[in-house]
């Protein structure tokens, strides 16, 4: 599944970074790793997602957020 | 450079960015060394700043950049040290002007290569803020990190030890609050030896590995490195060789130089068959990259540092502004509570400014004219060319520069408040779609709608907008909004001439300015943002904080002193040149300072550009001499047409001697010829405060563009409107 996808509020640990090579390039460079548990916690009126990530909160548009493949934690 | 586009390392014999003016006059030879600040955005860096300068500090753009950057000078006991607050930014992998700025001047060997480079870290956002300062590393730069945010840390339970985070990013380490100053005297105490053990810009040599600290990135990658950066050394020079050669494997392809291409292309073969190796039985999805395991070993380290430097409770704590949020950019209430934000800061720009510039120019108008004119008087100037050059020139022009003083107070205690709040990155964010057509972030709302009340303000809220092109695409755009000003004439000549239509073609106005800023903005977009693609938002919410009066009356202060700087002699002087133009007769008629009606140079300049106008139906020479008041102010447009007919006692009188205008010059289409009369108000540059606004924000060839753009697309809409509207008549 996608961040778009995610239930509010729940954990999900991020798979993998898609998106144009800019967009990926600065995903990695914010910490949107591998492995790394992020937590969406808002969405916006265009579809866009608020996430935890660590102590960051990070706004990201709907059609990045659908680049982003996440999984629930094991 | 583009975002996405064409990295272009250096080269040592390079130009790179001389400086904007000096800020400190006197103080210029006492310099001792060059100081640069270096931060993500929001964590307090432009605070800090203002802490350490006061009043010794200049905004400008970098000379040849559109990054505007602030200079300072920082006075530490006896030392004086340039300190230069560079944009913020989150990677030194740059992407836009103002990255590339900070890219430049830290990794080029020029003489403006900073002697120390002071990073601000946010305590309550570390993960992040050391990924940058592990890029400053690697330019091989001396950093000295100056801890913000530690009360916001301390409120998140997250406690961090000084000294440990000192020892594991291996750089000196002080804790420092912006808002009260407190630490300024242990970070200035820390410069002398912090630029001792740097390679200052003169060595050009690789730092000692004793003396810096590097984020080693372990095999294979550290191998090909270290042989890239020997090589990328023996080519530029550069002292910030390993940063460079890191950049030419993980950044995009054109980043790389073709002296060095051959040695980029054999490190990116060997490395990528080397990770290949190490990830075999890995999904191709899943498969290893150079960018992606360079991320995740610096980021290795950024948690190896927090493992050893701090304690805080594990997992994600969803705090009070998350809360917030929750509600704030919801589906419901997100864009509501935009609206009426939005509407706020329009409401206060307009209404509540009205009374203030009322009150400023009953002043001008009544006690100061009244005693400039008893002084003339005194000094037997009365009744002279004298008296109308100081009363009609420099006393008006100085209050049409004070009636926008309210106005910019307004607005920037508002662009502060709602920045230092933490709202606007939330406005953003809910607003990203609105103006995405254009290629600009839902930020860049406020300034275009503030723009419907005064173009002035709005111009100067650009500033809100944290990339360059898109202060200065908005800055373009800005002047296409229908300012109040303007509506003052749409009135008068709509009722003139449309009756009971007038409130539709006032209304029409309004929809054509909306459509011109998006054409306009439509045209403008390939140029400006040339080779990039539709833009990903991925934007930080800092937490909500309450905005300190004491930051708010500063920043206010600093941004108003800017503006009365820049724009005074350029407004005073237009409403000086228009008094001298009517002063200054022609063909023989009258005297300096007392000409006959029409008999003006001013008069003769409009006869001169009125042909222009024939293809818009408006070529007459009180048609055109309004516009040319305009120029100066639009609310002087309606006076002007009053002075020409010296019609003051009489609107119909008034009506009447319009009709004629507009009759004679249309040929009998007097309706098509008014539209694209008003069309034409609408497109044109709005008043030279405005151009002054905009020679602050966007300098002054873009200025100049501007000025171009407007006048073209308004006479070429006018006159669209007219030859239309005269075949439909």
């Amino acid at each position: 599944m996608t961040l778009r996808d995610c239930k509010l509020g729940n954990d999900v640990i991020l798979q993998t970074v898609g998106g144009t090579p800019d967009c990926r390039r600065r995903l990695l460079e914010w910490g949107f790793l591998r492995g790394v548990r992020i937590r969406p916690i808002a969405l916006g009126p265009a579809g866009g997602v608020i996430v935890a990530l660590g102590d960051a909160r990070v706004a990201i548009d709907a059609r990045t957020a659908g680049t982003l493949i996440v999984e629930h934690p094991q | 450079m583009t975002r996405g586009g064409p990295v272009r390392p250096s080269t040592p014999t390079a130009p790179c960015c001389p400086q904007p003016a000096s800020p400190y006059g006197r103080w210029r030879e006492t310099v001792t060394a060059r100081v640069a600040l270096v931060g993500n955005p929001n964590v307090g860096k432009s605070t800090l700043f203002n802490a350490m300068t006061g009043a010794h500090q200049h905004v400008g753009n970098w000379a040849g950049k559109t990054a505007e950057v602030a200079v300072g000078l920082w006075k530490t006991g006896a030392d004086h040290i340039e300190l230069i607050d560079l944009p913020g930014t989150y990677s030194l992998l740059p992407r836009s002007p103002d990255e590339e700025l900070v890219h430049d001047l830290l990794t080029r060997a020029t003489e403006h290569r900073p002697d120390l480079v002071i990073a601000a870290v946010d305590a309550a956002n570390l993960a992040r803020n050391l990924y940058l300062q592990a890029q400053l590393l690697d330019t091989g730069i001396s950093v000295i990190v100056a801890l913000t945010m530690l009360d916001v840390a301390t409120s998140r339970q997250v406690e961090v030890d000084l000294a440990r985070l000192a020892a594991a990013v291996g750089v000196p380490v002080i804790q420092v609050c912006p808002r009260t100053g407190l630490g300024l005297d242990r970070l200035a105490a820390a410069v002398p030896a912090g630029i001792a053990a740097g390679t200052g810009p003169a060595a050009g040599a690789p730092p000692a590995s004793t003396q810096h600290p590097v984020v080693g990135l372990g095999d294979p990658v550290e191998p090909a490195v270290a042989t890239l950066t020997e090589q990328v050394r023996a080519v530029t020079g550069s002292p910030a060789a390993r940063w460079l050669a890191l950049m030419m494997l993980t950044g995009p392809e054109a980043a790389v130089p073709s002296a060095l291409a051959p040695h980029v292309v054999a490190a990116r073969a060997t490395l990528t068959a080397s990770l290949d190796s190490v990830g075999e039985g890995v999904p191709a999805e899943e498969s290893l990259d150079i960018e992606t395991v360079v991320a995740e070993r610096r980021y290795a380290w950024v948690h190896e540092v927090i493992t050893q430097a701090v304690r805080r409770p594990a997992g994600v704590r969803l705090t009070a502004s998350d809360r917030f949020d929750r509600i704030l950019t919801s589906r419901w209430f997100g864009l509501p509570l935009f609206l009426l934000v939005m509407w706020g800061v329009f409401t206060a720009t307009t209404t509540l400014a009205a009374p203030l510039q009322d009150g400023l120019g009953w002043l001008l108008d009544g006690p100061v004219r009244a005693g400039a004119g008893r002084l003339l008087g005194m000094v037997g100037l009365s009744g002279t060319w004298g008296e109308g050059l100081v009363l009609d020139g420099l006393v008006s022009g100085v209050g049409t520069l004070l009636t926008f003083v309210p106005l910019m107070v307004i607005m920037f205690v508002l662009l502060t408040v709602l920045e230092d709040s933490g709202y606007m990155s939330r406005a953003a964010f809910v607003a990203e779609h609105f103006l995405r057509v254009v290629g600009l972030p839902g930020r860049a709302f406020l300034p275009l709608i503030v723009g419907f009340g005064c173009n002035v303000p709005a111009v100067a809220g650009t500033r809100i907008l944290t990339d360059a092109r898109h202060r200065l695409m908005t800055g373009l755009l800005v002047p296409f909004a229908s300012c109040s000003a303007r509506l003052t004439v749409y009135v008068l000549l709509a009722n003139v001439f449309f009756g009971s239509y007038a409130g539709t073609v006032v209304f029409a106005m309004y929809v054509l300015s909306v459509a011109l800023m998006v054409l306009v903005g439509l045209g403008l977009r390939p140029l400006l943002f040339r080779g990039t693609s539709r833009e990903a938002l991925v934007l930080e919410l800092p937490p909500y904080r309450m905005p300190t009066l004491r930051v708010v009356a500063a920043q206010t202060w600093q941004k108003l002193a800017g503006f009365l700087r820049t724009a005074s002699g350029i407004i005073v002087a237009a409403v000086v040149a228009v008094w001298l133009l009517a002063a200054i007769p022609v063909g023989g008629d009258g005297r300096f300072g007392d000409v006959p009606d029409g008999r003006s140079l001013y008069t003769s300049i409009n006869q001169t550009i009125a042909p222009v106008f024939a293809p818009t139906g408006f070529d007459h020479p009180d048609a055109v001499g309004a516009l040319i008041t305009g120029f100066v102010a639009k609310e002087a447009i309606v006076s002007t047409f009053a002075t020409t007919y010296q019609t003051t006692e009489s609107e119909d009188d008034l009506s009447g001697r319009l009709r004629d205008t507009f009759e004679q010059s249309s040929g009998g289409h007097p309706g098509p010829a008014v539209l694209a009369f008003l069309v034409f108000l609408l497109a044109y540059t709005p008043c030279v405060a405005t151009i002054a606004a905009q020679r602050i924000e966007i300098g002054t060839r873009w200025t100049l563009v501007g000025i171009g753009v407007q006048g073209s697309v308004a006479w070429l809409v006018a006159t669209l409107v007219f030859q239309i509207g005269r075949m439909i008549a």
